[in-house]
């Protein structure tokens, strides 16, 4: 059972942060999986009032904020438009509208599960997370890191031309957790970048020249896998 | 500290604790119908609507949802009315447990997309739970409430027409069925 | 706690319960994950929360028997206990892990199968399944008026929780009274009073109101699954289909508490075996055992299913050995009405339509032209197969149903049961058997069910009853309300009562 001492929405990103530091505090996103882990919260930091929720489209790619719903990806014509889909596939899945109208694209990002799906797709999308602290880093680098008290604010995925991107994913049951997840994005330059998620550890990417992805086969998924080893050079 | 919500158009405060759930919230409130079948937000029975949004109501603290207009069955009774008879008609409705959430989605997919073909109700209605059916009924109810639906307004004009002339011979009919835009109800 | 030593059995069976007694309240012996082991009684749920980690339990951790094939005779003995009781008959042995054990046959099953051309021979594996309703368990306990400890449980067997609460708590059964409502679901969960005992205890104790609302994790783990079985069947017949002999061995495991074993295993070779009329000879055997996994209970079916999966198995496995269509093998060797039924306790088929229904599958799915495989193309397939399965309507001399009805100044009926709908639609069901022989309204006939202190006596809603053992008692009961209705009209209107019919609307 989660049990909460004090409920604050931060009007600033600053309070949030501040608060953020001390650890028997916890930020509230979607609050799903936090509620899994029936912790004993001292203070409640809810991050619905700092505007973080939208999905704007500019030159350089798709800003996203952190409190967009899985839903709001699901839905957006944009985002679909410009992957044929795929952030629809990516979501579709997982286990109800009303859940995907409360996850948020930030928490999915930041708990690095291994079953995430939109971390599988947004890695072969070569997204950047925007952290309040420390700027925007790649996810890929995000991704072998541990989690820490920086504020994810937002995940942008640049636009550099037209892409063809394809997401699928396995599950023993409809709405179920993925079994196994992966995404491929190719661009224009004939790059192909694919990955690889539910491995079953968190999902991996990397990239090289398509048809030599296509010539590797099942091979692929391994040489995907080692690229997440966090012991590889 | 204090919470208010429009809790199906009225504004309702009461003292709550920072970890009370809005499933928690409403159900203090008198609104019974909104039910609790997990713990990991799974199964879709505590469904409710936050500003016209389906949501599980289990995993939202009430003081998220503060200021907000929150609404249950216990206030959406009519919008219900018109499909639940088709529920029960097809002996969809068991024990019943499962219900009200899946009305509650049953009513967002309806308002979203008034026309769902039946991949579109089964990938909307699949956040809602059912242990009693095989969710057949529950399709087939919706599917026929949609055809009965459409039916009722062509029938409406059949009815009309006939009144005159004998269908086969009624060229306004058909000349007014061509020009009339779909969904009209006269 | 002084539970001055007495032991009852949580299964909702009619007394004498086939079950051993091998329960406490709180025992010191805890025997599976989910074993209770204190109750936490606070004023909220926060409050029993932080009450928990407060409590520091120390175990002596003794070797677990995981695994019901090395159950029988282990070293662990799950239940030491001297005032283990069962009922004679069971054949239980709590020393060896033994719940109970039965032996039944008929004809010499040893020469029929070794002069069978061929003898399948396998064993089928049935793992554990939750009922998973929608409802967990709940009840709650409140001293009324008068009092009496009124419960108010998700239950399927209101009348058998007054007894299983009486028991546990060493009170009489005239001071509890035990109330369902509207409830989400059972499918046999609720055949076991899996959740009363606690609130009933806390409540007589303290005599305040007091309810449990079990999680989901907790149905999930501390609740009353499907016996997990071991069927070993032995299949004797000639080359030309004939099936001669069956013998099954069933070893099922009840997990930590006997409940519902010795009982469901009994039907794993009872409702299976029967089905083929041409055997000349069967042997059943079945050992139900003691393990340190949760206790099993009901699920639909109550080991019909498990036994019916392993005997149709293995003659799907000889229609492929012998390169016959699995549907004629079953026509050649099903059970037709009319005859003697050996393995169903040497009762006659009164009542049977298998043949009927094997007719109808064939035609339905176009048996002769599909089987066994039509392909869909694209790399698609459909696969055909098919298997017979038998049941009864309540248990035969056992199951008991009543019915009160009345005719209210109002104009309308109570239909008053102690039957339990949980989803089931037999209030619905009920109330038309009554509407039909009333001949009024179905809207005329309000159902009510159950309370021990209303309703009239009724076993509970198992065993496939409701309809047939419960409406044979509505039928009657209407029958009978009509008979008076109709005297006492002729009496007011000074006519004959045998003409009043045709005046009745």
């Amino acid at each position: 059972m989660m049990t909460i001492q004090n409920y604050v929405r931060p009007g600033t990103l600053e309070e949030a942060y501040a608060l953020n530091q001390k650890k028997a505090n916890r930020v509230i996103g979607g609050m799903l999986w936090t509620r899994l882990e029936n912790p004993r919260i001292q203070t409640a930091v809810d991050l619905a009032d700092l505007g973080l929720r939208g999905i704007r489209e500019e030159e350089d790619g798709f800003h996203i904020g952190a409190m967009t719903t899985l839903r709001d990806l699901e839905t957006s014509q944009a985002l679909n438009d410009y992957t044929q889909g795929a952030v629809r596939a990516a979501v579709c899945h997982i286990v109800g509208v009303q859940l995907r109208n409360m996850a948020t694209v930030g928490g999915s990002l930041y708990s690095r599960f291994g079953f995430s799906d939109v971390t599988t797709l947004f890695l072969a999308l070569d997204a950047e997370v925007e952290l309040y602290k420390r700027g925007r880093i790649a996810l890929s680098a995000y991704d072998k890191e541990k989690r820490d008290r920086d504020i994810l604010t937002g995940v942008v995925i640049p636009k550099r031309g037209e892409i063809r991107a394809v997401y699928e994913s396995v599950r023993r049951q409809a709405t179920d957790f993925p079994i196994l997840t992966m995404a491929g994005v190719c661009r224009g330059d004939g790059t192909l970048t694919f990955s690889v998620g539910a491995r079953p550890g968190i999902a991996a990417a990397f990239s090289e020249n398509a048809q030599a992805v296509r010539d590797m086969g099942p091979a692929a998924f391994g040489k995907a896998g080692r690229a997440g080893d966090k012991k590889a050079p | 500290m204090r919470v208010e919500i429009i809790l199906n158009g009225e504004r309702i405060g009461r003292e709550a604790d920072p970890d009370m759930t809005l499933y928690d919230f409403v159900r203090a409130e008198g609104c019974l119908s909104v039910k609790c079948g997990c713990e990991s937000s799974s199964c879709g029975l505590c469904t409710v609507f936050v500003d016209d949004v389906p949501v599980l109501s289990c995993s939202m603290l009430a003081a998220r949802a503060a200021g907000h207009r929150v609404d249950t069955l216990e206030g959406l009774q009519e919008e219900a009315g018109a499909f639940i008879g088709f529920l029960a008609d097809r002996g969809a409705d068991q024990c019943g447990f499962c219900n009200p959430g899946m009305v509650m989605n049953t009513i967002a997919l309806l308002r979203e997309n008034p026309n769902p073909t039946e991949e579109d109700v089964k990938a909307y209605l699949a956040g809602n739970l059912c242990r009693c059916s095989g969710y057949e009924g529950q399709l087939d109810a919706i599917m026929t409430y949609l055809r009965t639906r459409k039916e009722k307004t062509s029938r409406l004009w059949e009815s009309r027409c006939a009144r005159r002339t004998p269908w086969n011979s009624c060229p306004a009919r058909r000349a007014i069925r061509l020009t009339l835009p779909p969904g009209s109800v006269l | 706690m002084d539970q001055n030593g007495k032991r009852y059995t949580q299964a909702g069976q009619t007394p004498p319960e086939p079950s051993p007694m091998d329960r406490l309240v709180l025992d010191r012996h805890v025997r599976f994950v989910g074993d209770p082991v204190a109750l936490v009684v606070g004023r909220t749920e926060k409050a029993c929360e932080r009450a928990l980690p407060l409590i520091r339990v120390q175990y002596e951790v003794l070797p677990a028997v995981l695994d019901m094939d090395i159950a029988l005779d282990n070293p662990t003995v799950i239940h030491p206990e001297e005032n283990w009781e069962e009922v004679p008959g069971i054949g239980g042995d709590r020393m060896r892990n033994l719940v109970s054990h039965e032996e039944s046959g008929s004809g010499d099953i040893d020469a029929v199968l070794s002069s069978c051309d061929v003898v399948i021979d396998r064993t089928y594996r049935t793992q554990a399944c939750q009922q998973a309703m929608m409802e967990t368990f709940r009840s709650y306990a409140e001293i009324d008026a008068f009092g009496r400890l009124v419960i108010t449980a998700s239950t399927q067997i209101v009348f058998h929780t007054r007894r299983i609460v009486a028991n546990a708590l060493h009170i009489p059964e005239a001071m509890i009274r035990v109330r369902k409502p509207r409830i989400g679901g059972g499918f046999g969960a609720k055949q076991t009073a899996v959740s009363a005992v606690y609130p009933a205890f806390v409540t007589w104790k303290l005599k305040k109101p007091s309810m449990i609302v079990f999680s989901r994790v907790e149905s999930q783990t501390a609740s009353s699954p499907r016996h997990p079985m071991e069927l070993h069947v032995k299949l004797g017949a000639m080359k030309d289909g004939t099936i001669r002999g069956i013998a099954l061995h069933t070893l099922s495991d009840t997990g930590a508490y006997g409940e519902h074993g010795p009982t469901t295993i009994g039907l794993s070779g009872h409702k299976s075996i029967p089905l083929y009329g041409s055997a000349e000879a069967f042997r059943f055997t079945g050992d139900c055992v003691y393990t340190n996994h949760m206790s099993s209970g009901a699920y639909r079916g109550y080991g019909a299913t498990q036994g019916i999966f392993a005997v149709e198995s293995a003659v799907n496995e000889l229609a492929d050995t012998l390169h016959l269509d699995p549907l004629a093998i079953r026509e050649k060797n099903q059970v037709r009405e009319g005859m003697v039924m050996p393995a169903y306790f040497g009762e006659t088929a009164g009542s049977c339509a298998l043949d009927r229904c094997l007719e109808s599958v064939r035609r339905r799915i176009d048996w002769d032209e599909n089987f066994p495989v039509k392909e869909l193309g694209d790399g698609k397939c459909l696969a055909y197969g098919i298997a017979m399965a038998m049941q009864g309507s309540g248990i035969s001399a056992v199951d008991q149903g009543s019915a009160t009805i009345k005719l209210s100044d109002g104009g309308f009926f109570n239909l008053i049961v102690g039957s339990a709908d949980m989803g089931t639609g037999s209030n619905t069901t009920l109330s038309q058997i009554a509407a039909e022989v009333l001949d009024v309204d179905l809207a005329r006939v309000q159902c009510f069910d159950a309370d021990t202190d209303i309703s009239p006596y009724d076993s509970g809603s198992y065993a496939s009853s409701t309809a047939y053992v419960t409406g044979g008692a509505v039928e009657k009961a209407a029958r009978k309300l009509r008979e008076k209705i109709l005297a006492y009209g002729a009496e007011l209107l000074h006519c004959d009562p045998e003409g009043m019919w045709g005046h009745w609307k």
